[in-house]
């Protein structure tokens, strides 16, 4: 015990500098995070505003019963879950092949112009997207609809078909996240020491080789890093997205229903803080199993590469 | 630019101070004005003469206290965004407040849309006093319930507010009881917000329709106009669900989960005091069957449940043949039609002319008290002087005479096009003093528009007790959140007609609705309502 | 520098593997570019066009019945829209620079081998991820604890250092290699100085994207100024125009559901969805227009050798 003690104190001495960088940090996450997560208490509450977070009195896990009362737990979970994943896998593999690609192309002007355009979707709000989104699938002036009969083919009512939503989703999603995404592993790779590329090049691989064997690898430790905080949130949907894009839609949720929108469904009108604490609170535990099982899995391959 | 922004803020600071100066001077000047506007008032409804005669007699027992008072700063939260020349009239409501019961009005605002704002304000212990509410829509049950609003009693009424308590009728107090307390200022305002329907006149005339008063006739309407490749109704059925159950004269019980559109009351007789679940009525299902039909046939696009067109976007643009809203919204979009396209012929139409109609509840809007705030007296005052006081009503609701609107006469007023409304001004709203809009060239629309109000307002439906009811969901809080979860799966299509099988998909919804704990609510609604009776 | 350091196989620039590189390289990315280009042309020009007809047919490529009426209606009193622009571009520097700082030591120090309590203070802040008290203790914290209502602070603070943008930052910094680090200890630097010195240059792509990141966080949030800024004159720009919108939007369904009267009307005919597309213009011209300036940093690599020398 009392070597463990100085121990500590000799610690807090060596590391003195560090801790002093680290001090603006600390201060401001326990400021403005540690110090507000006291409410989550009201996820174990029935909220009144005369007794606040404190005085307000204790009601075990009622707060939690409506969401299973619901009757589509099961189902929300698993299209969150689902569609998360989908858009984590093959979100990745398309920005990280807009980076490679990007930074194998020679004229500096394209690249800048193709990646300024490919920003661009970042600034268009989920509600512009969702009025366009109407624009291209509704059955009477949708633009792929007026293609389709002025071919002589026959009209698909994709706001009544629910299977053709996770297409159009993962479509949406790729799209907005493109630009913002493919910088990261763009900063990733420019940030490879170039003299790597030049001995690979003198190994004589070629260019795809190069990518795979040197490229790809470097930039690895970005990728889990991002790979991992994504699945940090793989039990939280995108509400402005599904919201605004399937609306009140009710023949698509089987395909389209996910935590967030049935929440807000059940919460609309009553507002009430205790059941929605008790959802996020609800969402954070099963994330944080998650993504501690991720990150153990991840240090068991290289300790480096993990987010803690 | 700038210069001369800085040039019309003195001008308009030289402006308020001489109108502070003159008011000064001709304050008595002023009282006669607003009294001849009282008498206007009078003459209108003989009925509240004797209220407010009172009145007047209240207010000036008050005056001669209202120099004594300490100086406060009353702070007063609205929905919505300042409108022109708002500041201007806060400015010399401010004169009047100052000069009666020496208190100065500070306006804050909560933009519409910004619901969640509303409870943090409570939450927060934000030092404000007054605050605009709302039967359900406007935050009124669930404030009460988290114990926000401070509670209102009759001596505190009596005392702070004379006029109001005595020329507010019975029912508007009564409709603000939660647990027979009373937690708001209902507004004096009532009036009846029937859905009529704007029809193409010269549809009509071509499938042979001189008038269209039945519900039938509309939905045979909307039939022959696909024959057309015309849609009846762009925006789907869901305007159509309410007229069809209040032509049966059933109405939503307030407070029930779904905004009250799966559990119904009867209208027509007062004594009946019984819910009817939706699910389980005849008429319902037969409107399922009807509207998939209809769908079917192609009476609205397949993807009404996503579109982003607002009710009248059809009717305007001539893709659809009507438009069902109030008689208020559909006489805009009318002559905004008829004036493009004058071969329309576009009028309104009462669909339910055999029926009664029911008024709005006096609790549709009014003011709530910070239960936290120590100067619940003068904020009591001030609102009798809002709503009382001839002259700030029509500051805080107009704006300001000859900029905002025109005093016609007459207890009339025309609109300048100068906008002032643009927040929720309707808490304080009196009938008694307010005055109407006036209609300068009438189009048919107009006059029709006036017919119809004059004719809904002669036969409203005699009082039933359940009006004034309000369900209070907190018993089943879980319960009623899983229901509002799991309808919109069911109803919207269902009501749409786009489901495959009607009954397969009731049975579904029934079975969903009641493992979400349907039959718990339906319960406690029977127990509440029980309860209710004795109590009244 | 070599302008394109990663094309550094010169080579065998005439190779087949080269070759059908560059066809699928530009293909893709031209085709990428294009599907995210076509949308924001229609968002243009639905802007210009009239409410009317784009309530009507939709958006489409070029502006139909080419009105203004929606940018006469965002910038009705253009001082205003100036004044927001300013307390905007303010914000976003300072909020940037400030941020940049602290993210980049904080993520410097929880890189460092020799630093033996890293892994618990990554996990210090990686929890605040996962677990949030919500919007009311937050609300409470800003306007009750710190009384910051009405005050640039609160639109400052909330956004000056990001969980996510410290991480991705660590897995930056990781990638410079220890050796580079324990010589310059070895010359006696101090560990300010290998971080400002050594540390930074050598992570500048990394720097310019993370600095973007939180400019465009600055740049994009209106929930802030929402929920603690009262004065108007204070308003950023996009909640400026959010208000703007949301207003009539609101105001709208209240109408449509039939919940207060037509009486007061007015604001109906109002455009709300041209001001919507608008609003997107007027908030992202300006981020075009700087965009190059941090992407200078995203198409030049480094060469740790260069710095080592």
């Amino acid at each position: 015990m009392k070597t463990k003690k100085k121990g500590f104190f000799y610690h807090l001495y060596k590391y003195r500098v560090f801790l002093l960088m680290l001090l603006p940090g600390v201060a401001y996450t326990l400021l403005f995070h540690y110090y507000p997560m006291t409410g989550i208490v009201l996820a174990f509450k029935k909220y009144t505003y005369a007794g606040g977070i404190w005085g307000s009195k204790w009601n075990g896990v009622d707060n939690f019963k409506f969401f299973f009362k619901s009757g589509q737990a099961l189902r929300v979970i698993r299209n969150t879950v689902l569609y998360n994943m989908l858009f984590i896998v093959v979100g990745t593999v398309f920005q990280i092949a807009v980076a490679v690609f990007l930074t194998e192309i020679k004229s500096r002007r394209f690249r800048k112009i193709a990646q300024s355009c490919m920003f661009l979707p970042h600034f268009i709000s989920w509600v512009i997207v969702g009025v366009m989104a109407f624009n291209i699938f509704s059955s009477d002036f949708g633009i792929i609809n007026r293609l389709i009969t002025s071919l002589g083919g026959k009209k698909i009512p994709f706001y009544t078909k629910p299977s053709a939503w996770p297409g159009i989703l993962l479509f949406f999603n790729i799209w907005k996240g493109i630009g913002y995404g493919s910088v990261m592993y763009l900063a990733a790779i420019m940030g490879v020491d170039t003299e790597v590329y030049e001995s690979a090049a003198i190994d004589g691989a070629n260019v795809f080789q190069r990518i795979f064997f040197v490229t790809i690898p470097a930039i690895m430790p970005t990728v889990i890093i991002l790979f991992l905080l994504s699945i940090g949130g793989i039990f939280r949907g995108n509400f402005d997205m599904f919201y605004n894009l399937v609306g009140s839609n009710g023949l698509l949720y089987g395909y389209t229903d996910v935590i967030d929108t049935l929440a807000f469904r059940a919460l609309m009108t009553s507002n009430d803080f205790g059941m929605s604490s008790a959802i996020g609170f609800m969402q954070s535990v099963m994330c944080f199993i998650t993504v501690v099982s991720a990150n153990k899995l991840v240090s068991l391959y290289d300790r480096d590469y993990t987010l803690f | 630019m700038k210069k001369s922004i800085r040039k019309l803020a003195a001008l308009i600071l030289a402006l308020a101070l001489g109108m502070a100066l003159l008011t000064g001077c001709t304050g008595d000047g002023k009282q006669d004005e607003s009294k001849a506007l009282e008498t206007t008032a009078k003459a209108d409804s003989g009925e509240k003469e004797d209220a407010d005669t009172k009145a007047d007699e209240g207010q000036s027992e008050e005056q001669p206290a209202g120099s004594d008072l300490p100086e406060e700063t009353i702070t007063m939260y609205l929905l919505g965004n300042k409108g022109d020349n708002f500041d201007e009239a806060y400015g010399k409501i401010n004169e009047i407040l100052k000069e009666k019961i020496n208190t100065t009005v500070n306006v804050q605002w909560i933009g519409w849309g910004e619901g969640n704002k509303y409870s943090l304000l409570f939450s927060s212990g934000e030092d404000f006093e007054m605050i605009f509410t709302a039967s359900q829509w406007g935050n009124y049950e669930n404030t009460v319930a988290l114990g926000g609003f401070a509670e209102l009693t009759e001596e505190m009424l009596q005392k702070y507010a004379p006029d109001v308590w005595e020329q507010w009728p019975a029912e508007a107090w009564q409709q603000a009881k939660i647990n027979g307390k009373i937690y708001m200022i209902p507004a004096n305002y009532v009036e009846v917000n029937q859905d009529v329907v704007a029809i193409r006149g010269d549809l009509m005339k071509k499938y042979g329709y001189d008038n269209i008063d039945s519900y039938d006739k509309l939905l045979s309407f909307y039939e022959d106009c696909y024959k057309d490749g015309m849609y009846g109704n762009s925006v789907g059925a869901a305007s159509v669900y309410w007229l069809m159950f209040e032509h049966l004269g059933m109405y939503a019980m307030g407070g029930t989960p779904c905004q009250g559109q799966l559990v119904l009351y009867n209208c027509k007789d007062p004594k009946d005091l019984s819910y009817t679940y939706v699910l389980e009525w005849q008429p319902f299902i037969d409107y399922c069957h009807k509207m998939k039909e209809l769908a079917d046939a192609g009476c609205w696009p397949s993807d009404v449940l996503n579109t982003t067109s607002e009710r009248q976007d059809g009717l305007v643009s001539g893709r659809g043949a009507t438009m069902v809203w109030n008689a208020g919204s559909c006489q805009i979009y009318a002559n905004q039609a008829n004036a493009e396209h004058p071969d329309w012929e576009i009028n309104l139409y009462n669909i339910m002319p055999e029926c009664k109609y029911r008024a709005t509840r006096y609790v549709n809007g009014g003011v709530g008290f910070n239960a936290a705030s120590k100067k619940l007296d003068r904020a009591l005052m001030v609102y009798n002087e809002f709503a009382t006081n001839p002259e700030i009503q029509n500051l805080a609701q107009l704006g300001i005479e000859g900029v905002n609107y025109i005093n016609v006469g007459d207890g009339t007023y025309k609109s300048t096009g100068n906008d002032f409304g643009g927040g929720s001004f309707w808490g304080w709203r009196n009938m008694n003093i307010m005055l109407k809009t006036y209609y300068e060239n009438p189009t048919p629309v107009d006059l029709k528009v006036e017919e119809l109000d004059k004719f809904f307002k002669e036969n409203l439906y005699e009082t039933h007790l359940l009006d004034s009811f309000t369900f209070n969901t907190e018993p089943v809080a879980t319960q009623v959140a899983a229901v509002d979860a799991v309808q919109s799966t069911y109803f919207d299509p269902l009501i749409n007609g786009l489901v495959e099988d009607v009954d397969a998909t009731i049975e579904e919804f029934k079975a969903a609705l009641d493992y979400a704990g349907m039959q718990d609510i339906l319960a406690e609604l029977q127990k509440q309502i029980d309860e209710y009776k004795a109590a009244n | 520098m070599k302008s394109s350091a990663k094309t550094a196989s010169k080579n065998k620039i005439t190779g087949a593997d080269v070759i059908a590189l560059n066809i699928i390289a530009y293909a893709f990315c031209a085709l990428i570019a294009l599907v995210c280009l076509i949308p924001f042309v229609m968002v243009v020009s639905g802007s210009l066009s009239s409410e009317r007809a784009i309530t009507e047919n939709g958006f489409s490529i070029l502006p139909q019945e080419f009105s203004t009426e929606a940018y006469k209606t965002v910038f009705k009193d253009p001082w205003v829209v100036v004044r927001a622009y300013a307390t905007t571009i303010c914000l976003t520097i300072v909020g940037t620079f400030t941020g940049l700082i602290i993210q980049t030591m904080t993520a410097y120090v929880l890189t460092r081998k020799t630093f033996g309590w890293r892994r618990y203070f990554s996990f210090f802040f990686y929890f605040t991820m996962l677990f949030s008290g919500g919007l009311v203790p937050t609300y409470v914290l800003y306007t009750n604890t710190l009384k910051l209502t009405n005050n640039y602070l609160a639109l400052l603070l909330p956004l000056v250092f990001g969980v996510y943008n410290l991480l991705v930052m660590k897995s930056y910094i990781q990638g410079i290699p220890d050796s580079l680090i324990d010589a310059a200890k070895m010359d006696g630097c101090g560990e300010f100085r290998i971080l400002f010195q050594i540390v930074m240059p050598l992570v500048k792509p990394a720097l310019a994207t993370i600095g973007l990141f939180t400019a465009l966080a600055y740049w994009n949030d209106w929930n802030s100024a929402m929920l603690y800024i009262r004065d108007e004159k204070m308003y950023p720009l996009q909640y400026f125009l959010y208000q703007q919108v949301n207003n009539i939007e609101g105001y709208k369904k209240l109408i449509a559901s039939n919940l207060v009267s037509g009486d007061v009307i007015s604001a109906v005919s109002l455009p709300t969805q041209t001001l919507k597309l608008a609003l997107t213009c007027v908030v992202t011209g300006p981020i075009v227009l700087a965009f190059p300036i941090a992407q200078r940093y995203f198409v030049q690599g480094i060469t740790i050798g260069a710095v080592k020398g």
